[in-house]
C-alpha cells in the first residue's frame, strides 16, 4: 500500500466515522446546525467545480439550489412522487439546466460569465416569487414529507444527519475521482490557459459545459436535501444573498482543492453561530470578518493551513510522491 | 512525390484593415522539414494560428488528409494530427514537467464519466500508457530527471523541450515549432537541430518559423517566405538564398518595416 | 396616450440615474479592472446622507452636493481597505470583496438607520410641469438635467483633461501607461472616488422620488452591470447610453407586461445581449490576438 492509498481510505474511515456518530448525537440545536453546515458544504464543492477547477465564476449557484429544493417539494406535494424519485429528478433537472445555461454563458469570460449567471439567478427567483400558481409565490411549499430509509423516517434530526453526510461523502468522492483523471486535468488546463487547452486537443467548450452541468447537479441535490430537512420551502432562501455564500464559502475554504469547501463551510458556520451572541451586530461583524478574510488570505483557509502544518506544497503533493517514486524506478532501469 | 499532408489555399486573415496574412497557399508534405521565415511582422505566426485552428482564416481553405477544416476548431484539428509549440511559451507554470505533459496526452486517456467513476481497467490502462510515454519522451528530449519539477523552476531551454514534448504527447503528424530556438545559445541551437531532425526521423513532419537562418538553412528541406502577409518566395534553401525579392525583403527591410 | 407618454417619462427618469451608477461602474471597471458590486451602496449612502442632512435643515441642493462628498470619502476608505490590498490578486477575489463590502454596508445601514424607508423632501418634490395633460413632477426633471450635466461633464474631464488622458490611458493598458509615466495608483484612487461620487449624488437625486432604505443600492448596482455590459464594459459613452435604453425596457415592461417580472425581463435582455453580442452593443468588434 503506497501512501496515496492509506491516505484515500483515512478518510473515508473518518468520513463513515462522522456519519456513524452523527446518529447519537442528541443535541438537536447542535444537530440543525450540522445539517446546514452539511448543505452549505454540499454547495459549496458544487460552486468549486467551476470556480476552482475549472476557471469559471458562477454567482447564480443559488438558482440550481432552488430548482433542485422546488422539483423536489413540488413533486412530493403536488404529484406524490416518492422523495428519492424526486431526488433524482432534481439531479437530472439541474443538471440539464446547467447545461443550458452554460451552453451561451460558457464562451464568456471573467465579470460577464460573473454577470450573466447572476442573471440567471435573479431571474430564477423571480420566477419562483411570481408564478403563483405552481411555486406558491412568496409563501412557498408547505408540508414536504420528510424522506424515509428502509422504513426510518429521516425527520429524526440525527437519521437526516447521518443520511446528507452521506450523500455530500459520495459527492466528495465522485469530485476527488473525477479530479485526478483526464476531466481533472483538462479542468485545471483550461482553468490556466485555454489556448494550451486547444493545442493539447481538449473541446474547452465541451468541458466547461461539463463542469456547469456537474456543479448545477450537485447544487440541485442539496436542494433536494434541505427541502426534505426543512419540509418547507419559500423563494428567499434561494437568493442573490445565498449565491454570494456560497461562492465566499469555496473561496474561503480554498477553491480547486478537495476538502477547502468543507472546511470553508464548517468554517463559516462556526464563525455565524459563535456571533449569534452579538444579535444585531452579528451581519456587520460577520460580513468584516468576510472581506478581511478574502483580503488577507486570498488563496483560502485550506491551502494556508496545510501550507503551514506542511512546510512545502500543498496536499495535492503527497500523491505526486508516489508517481515520483514510480518514476525514480523507471530512471534507474533505463540507466 | 511524397504525400500532401496539410494544404492551405489562399488563406488570408484580416484584422481591422489590415491583411495580416494575404493570400498564402502552404503545402505540408510528409516527412519534410518546412521552414517559414520573414521579417518580424510578415504575419509568420497567423499563419501558424491559422494552420492550427487558433485563428478562423478570413477567406481561403485548408485541407487535411484531403478533407476541408477551415471551420474546425483547434482541438479538433489536434485530433486530426496538427501539433504545435509557441512562440511565447504556452505551458502550466504551477504544475510540474510531468502533469504538463500528461496534458498533452489527454486524447490518449479514457475520460468517459463511468470509466472515470468506475476506475475501470482500461481507464487505468490508458492513464499508465500516457504516464509511460511521457517519461519515455523526457528521457528522449534528456530532460527525464526533471519530471517532478515545477515549470517555473526550468530554464528556458528546458520549458522549449517541455513544451516540444507536450505536443509530441497529442501523437501529431504535422508538429509547427514557433521560434523554438529565440534566445538559445549557439550551443543550445545545435542541440535543437539535432532534436528537430530526430523528430522527423520519427516520420513527423515539421513546419518550423525560425529567425535564426543558420538552423532553417541546414535543417529545411524547403523554405516558403512571408513579407507583409503575402507569400513572396517558395523553394529549396539554395533558391530562396539567392532569390531577388527575399534578398530585398530582408536587406531593404528596414526602410518599410 | 398620457400613459404611454407617462411611461415613457418614468423610464427616461430610471434611465438617467442608471446612466450615473453605470457611468461610475465603467470608469472603474475600466481603470482597476474591478467589476465593484458595491457600486449601489454608495448611492444609498448619498441618499442617507441628503435625508439626514435635510431632515437637520440643510437645503437640498447642499445635501445633494455633500451627499457627493460623502460617497466619496467613505469610497476612499473601502479602496484603501477592500480593494487596495488585493490589486495584485485575481478578478475573482476582487469581486467576492466587493459582493462582501456591498453586504456589508448594507447591514451597517440596516443597524444605524433602521430597514424602514425613509422619505426626503426636496423643495421640488410637490411642484410638476403640466405638458397637455401630462404632470411631470419638477424633481423628475431635475434627475434627468442633472445626470445629463454631469455625464456631459464627466465625458467632457476624460476628453480634454490631463487626468482624463490618464484614465484612459490607465484603461487601454497600465502596464504601458505606468512606463509612460502615468501615475496608475493614484489615478485607480482618484477613478474609484470619482465613480462612487457620481453614484452618491445619483442617491440624493433619487431619493425625493423613491426613498431612501438599506438595501435599495443592490438592485440599482444589478441594473447598472446591465447597462454596462449593453454598452460595453469599460465604454463612457456606451453606458449613458445604455442607461437610457435599460430604463425605458423597465419602465415599459413594468408598465405593459408584468411588475413582478420586469426584473427577469431586464436581465433576459442582458442574458441575450451577452450571448449575441458580448461586447456590448454598443462597442466596435475588435479580434483578439492569440
Amino acid at each position: 500500500m503506497n501512501r496515496n492509498r492509506i491516505l484515500f481510505w483515512t478518510c473515508i474511515l473518518v468520513g463513515m466515522i462522522c456519519i456513524l456518530s452523527s446518529l447519537y448525537l442528541q443535541n438537536l440545536y447542535i444537530l440543525r446546525v450540522a445539517v446546514f453546515a452539511v448543505i452549505a458544504a454540499m454547495l459549496a464543492v458544487s460552486v468549486n467545480l467551476l470556480v476552482g477547477y475549472t476557471g469559471q465564476v458562477s454567482l447564480g449557484q443559488a438558482g440550481f439550489y432552488g430548482i433542485g429544493a422546488y422539483t423536489v417539494g413540488l413533486l412530493t406535494t403536488q404529484w406524490h412522487w416518492s422523495f428519492w424519485l424526486a431526488l433524482l429528478a432534481a439531479f437530472i433537472l439541474t443538471s440539464l439546466t446547467g447545461l443550458i445555461l452554460g451552453l451561451p454563458t460558457t464562451q464568456l469570460k471573467g465579470h460577464f460569465l460573473g454577470i450573466a449567471t447572476l442573471g440567471f439567478g435573479i431571474i430564477v427567483n423571480v420566477i419562483f416569487n411570481n408564478w403563483t400558481s405552481l411555486t406558491g409565490g412568496p409563501n412557498g411549499i408547505r408540508g414536504i414529507a420528510p424522506p424515509e430509509l428502509f422504513g426510518i423516517s429521516l425527520q429524526y434530526e440525527n437519521y437526516f444527519l447521518g443520511f446528507s453526510l452521506f450523500c455530500l461523502m459520495v459527492v466528495v468522492l465522485m469530485v476527488h475521482l473525477v479530479v485526478n483523471s483526464a476531466i481533472g486535468r483538462a479542468w485545471k488546463c483550461i482553468r490556466h490557459d485555454e489556448i494550451s487547452a486547444q493545442v493539447s486537443g481538449i473541446n474547452v467548450y465541451g468541458y466547461k459545459l461539463m463542469a456547469f452541468s456537474l456543479s448545477g447537479g450537485i447544487a440541485g441535490i442539496a436542494g433536494g436535501l434541505y427541502a426534505g430537512f426543512m419540509t418547507f420551502i419559500s423563494p428567499e432562501t434561494f437568493d442573490l444573498n445565498q449565491s454570494i455564500t456560497i461562492i465566499t464559502t469555496a473561496i474561503l475554504g480554498g477553491p480547486g482543492t478537495l476538502f477547502g469547501p468543507l472546511v470553508g463551510a464548517g468554517v463559516l458556520t462556526v464563525l455565524s453561530e459563535s456571533l449569534r451572541a452579538l444579535n444585531e451586530l452579528r451581519l456587520i461583524i460577520y460580513r468584516a470578518i468576510l472581506v478581511t478574510v478574502i483580503v488577507f488570505l486570498p488563496e483560502g483557509i485550506y491551502p494556508f493551513i496545510s501550507k503551514k502544518l506542511r512546510k512545502r506544497g500543498i496536499a495535492s503533493q503527497l500523491k505526486l510522491k508516489d508517481r515520483r517514486r514510480e518514476l525514480d524506478e523507471q530512471d534507474f532501469s533505463q540507466s | 512525390m511524397s504525400k500532401i499532408l496539410v494544404k492551405a489555399e489562399q488563406v488570408s486573415v484580416k484584422f481591422g484593415g489590415l491583411w495580416a496574412v494575404k493570400k498564402v497557399d502552404v503545402d505540408v508534405k510528409a516527412g519534410e522539414i518546412l521552414g517559414i521565415i520573414g521579417p518580424n511582422g510578415a504575419g509568420k505566426s497567423t499563419l501558424l494560428n491559422v494552420l492550427t485552428g487558433l485563428q478562423r482564416p478570413s477567406a481561403g481553405q485548408i485541407q487535411i488528409d484531403n478533407g476541408y477544416v477551415s471551420k474546425k476548431d483547434a482541438w479538433q484539428m489536434v485530433k486530426m494530427g496538427i501539433g504545435r509549440s509557441f512562440q511565447t511559451i504556452r505551458l502550466l507554470n504551477e504544475l510540474t514537467v510531468i502533469e504538463n505533459l500528461l496534458i498533452g496526452g489527454h486524447l490518449y486517456t479514457k475520460r468517459g464519466l463511468l470509466d472515470v467513476l468506475g476506475r475501470t481497467v482500461r481507464w487505468r490502462k490508458t492513464e499508465q500508457q500516457i504516464t509511460n510515454k511521457a517519461m519515455e519522451l523526457l528521457q528522449l528530449l534528456g530532460i527525464g530527471h526533471k519530471a517532478q519539477e515545477e515549470i517555473s523552476a526550468l530554464s528556458l531551454e528546458e520549458r522549449r523541450r517541455v513544451e516540444i514534448a507536450r505536443a509530441l504527447m497529442t501523437r501529431p503528424k504535422v508538429l509547427l515549432l514557433d521560434e523554438p530556438g529565440a534566445g538559445f545559445s549557439p550551443q543550445e541551437s545545435d542541440q535543437l537541430c539535432e532534436l528537430i531532425l530526430s523528430i522527423r526521423n520519427r516520420g513527423i513532419s515539421v513546419v518550423l518559423v525560425e529567425h535564426n537562418m543558420k538552423v532553417i538553412m541546414s535543417l529545411a528541406d524547403r523554405i516558403i517566405v512571408l513579407d507583409h502577409g503575402q507569400k513572396i518566395a517558395d523553394g529549396t534553401p539554395k533558391e530562396i538564398s539567392e532569390d531577388e525579392l527575399v534578398i530585398r525583403a530582408y536587406l531593404g527591410g528596414e526602410d518599410h518595416a | 396616450m398620457v400613459e404611454f407618454a407617462q411611461t415613457l417619462v418614468n423610464g427616461l427618469v430610471l434611465g438617467a440615474l442608471y446612466s450615473l451608477v453605470a457611468l461610475g461602474l465603467t470608469l472603474i471597471y475600466g481603470v482597476m479592472g474591478l467589476a465593484n458590486f458595491a457600486q449601489g451602496e454608495f448611492a444609498m449612502i448619498g441618499g442617507f446622507s441628503a435625508f439626514f442632512l435635510v431632515q437637520e435643515g440643510v437645503s437640498y441642493p447642499l445635501a445633494v452636493v455633500i451627499g457627493f462628498a460623502v460617497a466619496g470619502i467613505i469610497g476612499l476608505l473601502v479602496h484603501l481597505l477592500a480593494f487596495y490590498p488585493l490589486r495584485q490578486s485575481n478578478h475573482i477575489n476582487m469581486m467576492l470583496s466587493s459582493l462582501g463590502v456591498s453586504l456589508f454596508l448594507v447591514n451597517l445601514a440596516q443597524y444605524l438607520f433602521s430597514p424602514n424607508p425613509q422619505v426626503v423632501k426636496s423643495p421640488l418634490s410637490g411642484e410638476s410641469f403640466n405638458l397637455g395633460g401630462i404632470f411631470i413632477s419638477q424633481q423628475r426633471v431635475l434627475i434627468v438635467v442633472i445626470s445629463f450635466i454631469l455625464c456631459l461633464a464627466t465625458f467632457l474631464l476624460l476628453k480634454h483633461t490631463k487626468f482624463g488622458r490618464s484614465v484612459q490611458a490607465a484603461s487601454l493598458d497600465p502596464d504601458t501607461a505606468t512606463l509612460y509615466g502615468v501615475p496608475t495608483k493614484r489615478i485607480s484612487f482618484m477613478t474609484f472616488i470619482l465613480g462612487v461620487a457620481l453614484t452618491g449624488i445619483a442617491g440624493a437625486l433619487l431619493a425625493p422620488v423613491y426613498n431612501v432604505y438599506p438595501t435599495m443600492g443592490i438592485s440599482l448596482t444589478l441594473k447598472a452591470f446591465v447597462v454596462v455590459v449593453l454598452g460595453g464594459m469599460g465604454n463612457v459613452s456606451g453606458a449613458i447610453a445604455g442607461g437610457v435604453i435599460v430604463g425605458l425596457i423597465e419602465s415599459f415592461a413594468g408598465g405593459y407586461i408584468s411588475t413582478g417580472f420586469q426584473d427577469a425581463i431586464v436581465f433576459t435582455v442582458l442574458f441575450v445581449v451577452l450571448i449575441l453580442k458580448p461586447q456590448g452593443i454598443l462597442t466596435k468588434v475588435q479580434g483578439e490576438k492569440v
